[in-house]
């Protein structure tokens, strides 16, 4: 298994820099854009404003999201171990953000895009708070992050 | 573009029609956005002799060109209007997640004209934008309308309304958005209740183009160089409410209506003391790396419940200090009012102030009010706030602000305020230079047309005798035109007005997003045509020098405390060589030759 972005929910301050940041590394044709809409992580907060939680692929063991995927357009990648989608096989059919319970995969211009864990993510260094980190990748913490995920969904 | 989306919404309320057109360039570039923007739009297309509460006033919400462009603390937004508090060209600014809803749905500014007949909401859907009824939220607090509106739109629609006060027209009513962040001042929420608008409702999934991506990378070394050093630790840990011992411990933290500068029970309204009683976690507003916000909630149990944001310093002085209530539930709980009704709360806090003063004095009775108003009965102020929002009783007379009041009940002077606005929370006798600043500012007694606690207080850039008239009229000329400047960029004032390279940061930023090479003379220039422009606005409605005034409390009764102690303001001789360096006149009118110098005709 290799990396992934690891969240701690008690720094977080919901200032969403991280899919600010994040989004300027999907830009195209160069025109460079904070477009947040389109980033691949996203924060929320509960109903009584006590929770702020950033969803971001957690690079699962048996991804669900590939499971779902009737084009098989996603995959592991064996060098990186990383969880990946194949934009040109993607149906853009949405079955993967159904399957996944973590809500970490999303619909921009009708394909699924999901983190694929940049080398040096930007959300990681945009997030002054210190609530993101890349981490190797480890069961534990993966559940407890699903967990609050899951407590907390988009 | 970069930087700016390139589209002008124009809602006409009386047809209920919406029209889109392209945002001109050169306007962009002379103004940028912000209050700048929205002045010369005024100008340009403003009855200026309207009734700010009449269908002629127009309401503008802009944003800038550094709104959601990961610059520090990008994500704010301002209303711009003539103010039915003072009279005067306004621009009220607030943070939150509208803001950035606002620009990520394709456009730089709204123009609202004319009068709805019945209660009306504007629905941005990107693209898609729509008058509808409001009659689901009329009435409601601006918390139960947000979430009204949310589930007849889009749950992730970014809500601005107002509440009960707005369309109750009190003249200090504000516009509240996201539940509790405010664009508090000068009445900007009384003008959109009299147009018939409840709320604006934006969902925007769209981007901001910038120039040089590499530059605003820069951004976040800044902000982690900022959360290191001693004021952003402070400011994350304590937010506004840090002030609370910065002002008492300089004896500037008004008191008792200005009375005094010392505020004994200032302990228990403090930062630390909301970390210990009501916090339930810091927050930050959109593209924020301070996060000052406070999220907090009153103790089950307790005399006083709720939850929602606050109180930032300036209520902690308002609705605290200067009313002499030292119980934070009680002032947690009058912030949670002036949100949900959506009042200003520093000048409601100001009105209560003036009225408790007129109380002691014997000039308003109990029977006026209907219930004694001493200093520091909160459950009084709790009372009379409510009775503001709603305009009942003497809250009518209330609602029509702290001026008013003092004028009625035959002591104009115990008014503390300029222009009819109430002051922010610092003492100008200890910080003379304030005092200039709150005379000349635009819209009255504001804090956030500038501030000089950096020069005056904490010696940035060089240490400077607070209590003397030498070099304020410069350094105040300074910190209003660099002001104006960082708010027409649709950004926050406290990391750029805290740093003392802050212009130089944000002459970068600029630069980077736009594409526009700028340097700091650049946009102090700028600045200071935005603030010329403010100030010829004024001067067409017939303001000049007289109404430059501050109250005698300032000009002539002495300071109480610490180091000001027998100390006054001396406004006439700072007000002289401020014109002077202006290039208006004697009278405050700024001269043909000046104005043409910046480019303004």
């Amino acid at each position: 298994m290799g990396k992934r972005i690891a969240f701690n929910e008690a720094l977080c301050t919901n200032c969403h820099l991280c899919s600010m940041f994040c989004s300027l590394v999907f830009t195209e044709n160069r025109i460079y854009q904070f477009r947040p809409s389109i980033a691949r992580i996203r924060v929320t907060e509960n109903a009584e404003d006590t929770l702020y939680v950033a969803h971001v692929c957690l690079q699962c063991e048996v991804p669900a999201c590939a499971e779902a995927c009737p084009a098989d357009a996603i995959t592991r990648n064996p060098v990186t171990g990383h969880v990946e989608i194949d934009q040109e096989a993607c149906l853009g059919c949405g079955s993967c953000t159904e399957a996944c319970e973590f809500d970490g995969v999303f619909m921009v211009n009708d394909k699924a895009v999901k983190c694929e864990v940049c080398d040096e993510p930007l959300c990681v260094r945009a997030c002054a708070a210190g609530a993101l980190q890349l981490v190797d990748w480890d069961a534990a913490s993966v559940l407890e992050q699903g967990e609050l995920y899951r407590e907390v969904p988009l | 573009m970069n930087g700016w989306m390139g589209t002008v919404l124009r809602v006409d309320l009386t047809v209920g029609r919406v029209t889109k057109e392209p945002l001109d360039p050169l306007l962009a570039r002379n103004y940028v956005g912000g209050r700048g923007m929205a002045v010369k739009i005024l100008l340009d297309e403003l009855k200026m002799d309207c009734d700010p509460l009449g269908p002629d006033n127009m309401l503008i919400f802009i944003n800038g060109p550094l709104t959601v462009t990961g610059t520090l603390c990008s994500g704010r937004y301002m209303v711009v209007t003539k103010s039915p508090l003072t009279g005067t060209i306004c621009s009220s600014n607030s943070g939150g997640y509208f803001p950035a809803a606002f620009k990520t749905a394709g456009y730089d500014v709204i123009i609202f004209t004319g009068k709805s007949k019945k209660p009306v909401y504007l629905w941005v859907n990107d693209d898609h934008v729509e008058l509808r009824d409001a009659g689901a939220c009329w009435g409601r607090d601006t918390r139960e309308t947000c979430d009204i509106i949310r589930r007849e739109t889009h749950k992730e629609a970014c809500v601005s309304c107002i509440g009960p006060a707005g369309e109750n027209l009190v003249r200090y009513a504000a516009i509240i958005n996201d539940g509790a962040r405010a664009a508090a001042r000068s009445g900007v929420g009384a003008v959109m209740g009299a147009k018939g608008l409840k709320a604006v409702a934006i969902r925007g999934t769209g981007g901001v183009r910038v120039a040089d991506p590499e530059t605003l990378l820069k951004s976040t070394v800044i902000a982690d160089h900022i959360k290191k050093a001693d004021l952003g630790i402070a400011f994350a840990e304590f937010g506004t409410p840090l002030f609370v011992d910065v002002m008492n411990a300089n004896n500037i933290m008004p008191t008792k209506n200005f009375q005094e500068g010392f505020f004994e029970a200032g302990d228990e309204i403090n930062g630390a003391e909301i970390i210990d009683r009501t916090l339930v976690r810091s927050k930050a507003c959109y593209g924020c790396a301070l996060n000052c916000g406070r999220n907090t909630r009153l103790p089950e149990g307790g005399k006083y419940q709720g939850r929602g944001d606050g109180p930032e310093y300036e209520t902690c002085y308002s609705l605290g200090s200067n009313i002499m209530v030292g119980d934070l539930e009680a002032l947690t709980k009058m912030n949670y009012i002036c949100n949900e009704t959506g009042l200003d709360t520093m000048d409601a806090g100001s009105t209560i102030s003036a009225a408790m003063e007129l109380y002691e004095m014997g000039r308003i009775t109990a029977g006026e009010i209907g219930f004694p108003l001493v200093w520091g009965d909160a459950d009084a102020a709790i009372q009379l706030l409510y009775m503001i929002a709603s305009g009942e009783g003497f809250g009518r007379e209330a609602g029509m602000g702290g001026r008013y009041v003092a004028e009625k009940y035959g002591a104009p002077d115990v008014f503390m305020g300029s222009k009819g606005q109430g002051f922010a929370g610092y003492h100008p006798r200890g910080m003379v230079g304030q005092g200039l600043l709150y005379a000349t500012s635009p819209e009255g007694g504001n804090h956030t047309t500038g501030n000089t606690i950096q020069p005056e207080i904490n010696g940035i850039p060089e240490p400077m005798d607070p209590l003397s008239a030498e070099g304020k009229a410069e350094m105040v000329i300074r910190r209003q035109n660099e002001t104006a400047f960082i708010e027409a960029c649709g950004v926050c004032l406290f990391p750029y007005m805290l740093m003392e390279e802050g212009t130089e940061i944000i002459a970068e930023f600029y630069s980077a997003v736009t594409g526009l090479e700028h340097t700091e003379d650049d946009v102090r220039r700028i600045g200071e045509r935005i603030f010329n422009l403010e100030r010829e606005f004024n001067r067409r409605l017939g303001f000049d020098r007289k109404d430059d005034s501050l109250p005698k409390r300032l000009t002539h009764e002495p300071h109480t405390d610490g180091i000001a102690e027998g100390n006054v303001v001396p406004l006439e001789e700072m007000l002289d060589s401020y014109y002077r360096l202006r290039g208006w006149d004697s009278n405050g009118v700024p001269t043909g030759d000046t104005l043409g110098s910046l480019g303004i005709f």
